[in-house]
């Protein structure tokens, strides 16, 4: 499937109402969904196990089904946001295995990749990426563009090898102290290879 | 979830391993548990699996 498809298949993914500013809940949208995926799919970095960290809606973890993966595990510490991702998994028919779990206390054997748009506040990807890279070997994330520097400072000693595209994210309003409807931001899309 | 999966999963304590609770299942659909409990024996402590899917979340974050 080409990238322009999938996007427009992703679309149709249903986001949630509540969104908790704590948990940064910033819902991927489809166009940046469909670039990872495409990417990942494009390296054969889809046909194993695969694990979507901080799921939310389960945009990527549908979208890694769609491709092909053969077992795909969604997780997320908010139930509410898990509720919304099965609906989805439902309407998409595919088979994902939920996970209720706080990423750092998550304690997953090991899968053959992990997707993830991680929180980008206060450094919390950090424990997004310590996870991954205990439990996979490919690692496909999005970071704020700006902390660039740090990522790349972070991941020096802990993977082998990794790549960056950047791109732009159109975050839609959310909350409350969003003063735009949509603001686009500068994101870094990296693929680790642990 | 399916009965399988409990390979993967693991106490969010102890990092132990779990059991599914037979006796707490109170609804399943074909090989996929909908509503029961998972227990770790190290830390002595229950983690529903709640619409099938299991909550991981140590007692104080539930």
């Amino acid at each position: 499937m080409n990238k322009k498809k999938l996007e427009i298949l992703l679309e149709k993914i249903e986001g949630f109402n509540g969104a908790k500013a704590y948990l940064e809940q910033y819902a991927t949208p489809a166009p940046v969904a469909a670039e990872l995926l495409h990417y990942a799919n494009l390296n054969g970095d889809l046909n194993g196990t695969v694990c979507d960290l901080g799921c939310g809606a389960g945009i990527l973890a549908i979208g890694a089904k769609i491709l092909g993966a053969e077992e795909v595990y969604a997780i997320d510490l908010d139930v509410d946001a898990l509720n919304v991702a099965k609906k989805n998994a439902k309407t998409y028919k595919v088979e994902i295995k939920f996970i209720c779990a706080a990423v750092k206390d998550l304690n997953l054997k090991s899968v053959d990749t992990v997707l993830m748009n991680p929180p980008f506040g206060s450094h919390k990807d950090r424990i997004f990426l310590d996870k991954s890279f205990e439990m996979a070997n490919v690692i496909y994330s999005m970071h704020n563009g700006v902390t660039e520097e740090f990522i790349r400072n972070y991941v020096v000693d802990r993977c082998k090898d990794f790549e960056v595209k950047r791109i732009k994210f159109p975050i839609k309003r959310t909350f409350p102290f969003h003063k735009k409807d949509v603001r686009e931001i500068g994101v870094n899309l990296y693929r680790f290879q642990v | 979830m399916r009965r399988d999966l409990i390979d993967l999963l693991a106490c969010p304590i102890c990092k132990g391993d779990l059991i599914i609770e037979s006796e707490s299942i109170s609804k399943e659909e074909g090989d996929e548990i909908i509503e029961g409990r998972l227990y770790c024996s190290r830390c002595k402590e229950y983690y529903p699996i709640e619409d099938g899917v299991p909550i991981l979340l140590p007692p104080e974050m539930r």
